[in-house]
C-alpha cells in the first residue's frame, strides 16, 4: 500500500465522519481546521487501528504525526513498513 | 405524514417527565446571544411571526397504533412569546443572569409550547434569549435555529415534518441493547457520587465565567501541553471533575465513583439541513474513581482510555440503537425504572463542551453577535452540571444548579476554580 492509498482512505473515512465531501478535504489541512474535535479524533485512531491494524495512540505520537492528513498518512506508513 | 421520535427523543421526553414530577419544569435550556446593537423588537417579531406558522412548533408527544411515540403536529394557530425589557447600559454578567434566570423558572403555558424569547435591552446593546424545550431542539439545533431566524432565508421546516418509525431491523436493535445493557452494569459497579436532592427550593442558580480570545487561547494551550493534540474535551472533563471534586469531598459523601454522563453531537460537521429540530444526540459516559483525581495526568489517561474504549466498541451508536427500544416504554415507568435501578443516584453531574464551527452565528438580523451563552436548566437528578461552549473563538462556562444542591460558598468556590483553567 502506497502513501497516497493511506491518505485516500483516511480522506474518505475522515469525510464519513466529519459528514461532509472527500472533494472538501485537502492533505495539507491541519486536522483541527477541518473541525476534528475530540471525538472526530478517536473516531480516526479507531479507524486506524482497525484498518491498518495498528495502535498509533500506543507508539510514541507526537504533534508533527497529526500536522496534517498527509503527515499522519507518512507515520502509518512507516509504521506499516 | 408523522414524524417519529426517535430513542434519543424518547430518553430526552423521559428527562423532562422526571424534571416536570420532580420540580414542576420539564427538561429545557436557554440560548443567550449578546448582541452589539439594541435590536428592533418588530424585526425580531416578524422573523417569529414566519416561525409560528411551522406546525411543528406546537406540536406534541402521541403514541401511534403501532405503539410508536410521534410528534403530533398541530395546525392550530399559536403564538410564540416575545417578552422585552429595557435595562440601564453596561449591564453586568450576574445582573444578567438574573434578568434570564428567573425565566427558567416559568414552566411552559401548556403542553403545544416549547420556545419563548427574550430580548433584553437598553442603548448600547441587546441580549435575545430563546428559552427551548429539548424535546423539539438539543443545543446545536438551537444555534442553528437562532442563525436561520437571524438571517434573510425563507424557511419552512418541511424536511422536518416525517421521519420513519424504524420499526425494522431488530436484530441489530436488540443486539445493542444487549451491548448497552453490559455496559450498564459494568458502570453500576459501586455507588455514584450524587448530591442530596433538596426537598424544598426547584429554583435554578446559574453561574457565568466568560474566557475572551487571548484568555481561550491560552486555555487551548495549556490543554495541548497537558492533554495532547484535539483532547480539548477530556481536557475540559478532566478540570471539571476536579473541581466538583473538591466540593463533594467537602460534604464528606461516601460514595465510591463518579458518574458523568457526556452528551455528543451526531450530526457531523455541517450537516443540519434536516436536522435542526429534534435531538441527534448520544451519549458518553465517564465513570472515575476519587482516588484517581489526585493526579490530572493519571485522570486525563483515564478519561482518554475510557472514550476511547467507548468509541472502539461502538456505544454511541449501540445507544442509539438500544434506545429505540425502550420507546415502546411509557415515561412513568422509564423514570420509576431509572430511580429504582440508580436509588436516585443516575449520575454526579453533567458536562458538555458546545462548539459552534459550522453554525457561524455571526450577525442576527444584521446585528454583530458578540458572544453566545448556554443556560442549560438540569434535569434532576443530578441537578449539577458545568456547560462549556466555544463561539467565535471564546470559550464560556455555566454552572447550572438547583438551588440547594450547592451552597454559596461551593458555588463561589467552583466560580474562582473555573477562573482559574487559565
Amino acid at each position: 500500500m502506497t502513501i497516497k492509498d493511506i491518505e485516500n482512505k483516511l480522506i474518505n473515512q475522515i469525510a464519513a465522519i466529519l459528514s461532509c465531501s472527500s472533494l472538501s478535504i485537502k492533505p495539507d489541512a491541519q486536522l483541527h481546521t477541518l473541525g476534528v474535535d475530540s471525538l472526530s479524533f478517536v473516531e480516526i485512531l479507531v479507524f486506524i487501528e482497525k484498518e491498518f491494524k495498528i495502535k498509533l495512540i500506543e507508539s510514541g505520537l507526537d504533534k508533527e504525526d497529526f500536522k496534517s492528513v498527509r503527515s499522519l498518512a507518512a507515520r502509518i506508513n512507516k509504521t506499516l513498513k | 405524514m408523522k414524524r417519529y421520535l426517535s430513542g434519543i427523543d424518547w430518553i430526552m421526553s423521559s428527562l423532562d417527565y422526571a424534571g416536570r414530577k420532580a420540580c414542576g419544569i420539564g427538561n429545557i435550556s436557554q440560548i443567550v446571544l449578546k448582541l452589539e446593537e439594541p435590536l428592533e423588537e418588530n424585526y425580531i417579531r416578524e422573523r417569529i411571526k414566519l416561525l409560528e406558522k411551522a406546525p411543528l412548533i406546537h406540536g406534541y408527544s402521541s403514541r401511534g397504533l403501532n405503539l410508536c411515540p410521534y410528534w403530533k403536529m398541530n395546525l392550530k394557530d399559536s403564538s410564540v412569546i416575545l417578552n422585552t425589557f429595557s435595562t440601564q447600559d453596561n449591564l453586568s454578567i450576574d445582573e444578567l443572569l438574573r434578568v434570564f434566570g428567573d425565566h427558567m423558572n416559568k414552566p411552559f403555558r401548556n403542553k403545544r409550547e416549547h420556545l419563548v424569547f427574550n430580548l433584553v435591552k437598553n442603548n448600547k446593546e441587546s441580549f435575545l434569549g430563546m428559552i427551548f424545550d429539548h424535546r423539539l431542539l438539543d443545543a446545536r439545533g438551537a444555534e442553528t435555529l437562532l442563525s436561520i431566524l437571524g438571517s434573510s432565508v425563507k424557511f419552512s421546516f418541511q424536511n422536518e415534518l416525517s421521519a420513519p418509525a424504524q420499526l425494522n431491523n431488530w436484530y441489530d436493535k436488540f443486539s445493542s441493547g444487549r451491548k448497552v445493557n453490559r455496559f450498564f452494569m459494568s458502570l453500576n459497579k459501586g455507588e455514584t457520587y450524587s448530591s442530596p436532592y433538596p426537598k424544598i427550593n426547584h429554583k435554578i442558580g446559574l453561574r457565568l465565567v466568560t474566557y475572551d480570545k487571548l484568555e481561550t487561547t491560552k486555555i487551548a494551550e495549556n490543554s495541548l501541553k497537558q492533554a495532547g493534540y484535539l483532547m480539548f474535551m477530556p481536557y475540559l472533563l478532566a478540570k471539571s471533575i476536579i473541581i466538583l471534586h473538591r466540593v463533594f469531598e467537602k460534604r464528606n459523601i461516601s460514595c465510591s465513583d463518579y458518574l458523568i454522563p457526556v452528551s455528543i453531537d451526531k450530526r457531523g460537521q455541517g450537516a443540519t439541513d434536516g436536522k435542526v429540530f429534534f435531538n441527534h444526540l448520544s451519549f458518553l459516559f465517564f465513570r472515575i474513581k476519587p482516588e484517581e483525581i489526585m493526579d490530572q495526568d493519571k485522570l486525563l489517561l483515564i478519561i482518554k482510555e475510557q472514550l476511547y474504549k467507548q468509541v472502539k466498541e461502538g456505544m454511541p451508536e449501540a445507544f442509539l440503537q438500544a434506545s429505540l427500544l425502550i420507546r415502546i416504554v411509557p415515561l412513568y415507568l422509564i423514570n420509576l425504572f431509572t430511580r429504582f435501578i440508580s436509588k436516585g443516584k443516575a449520575s454526579s453531574f453533567s458536562f458538555s463542551f458546545v462548539v459552534d464551527n459550522s453554525n457561524n452565528l455571526e450577525s442576527f438580523l444584521g446585528k454583530k453577535i458578540l458572544n453566545v451563552f448556554h443556560l442549560p436548566r438540569l434535569p434532576c437528578p443530578p441537578g449539577i452540571g458545568i456547560f462549556f461552549n466555544q463561539s467565535q473563538g471564546k470559550l464560556n462556562t455555566t454552572l447550572s444548579y438547583l438551588e440547594g444542591l450547592l451552597s454559596d460558598d461551593d458555588v463561589n468556590q467552583i466560580t474562582e476554580d473555573l477562573k482559574l483553567l487559565i
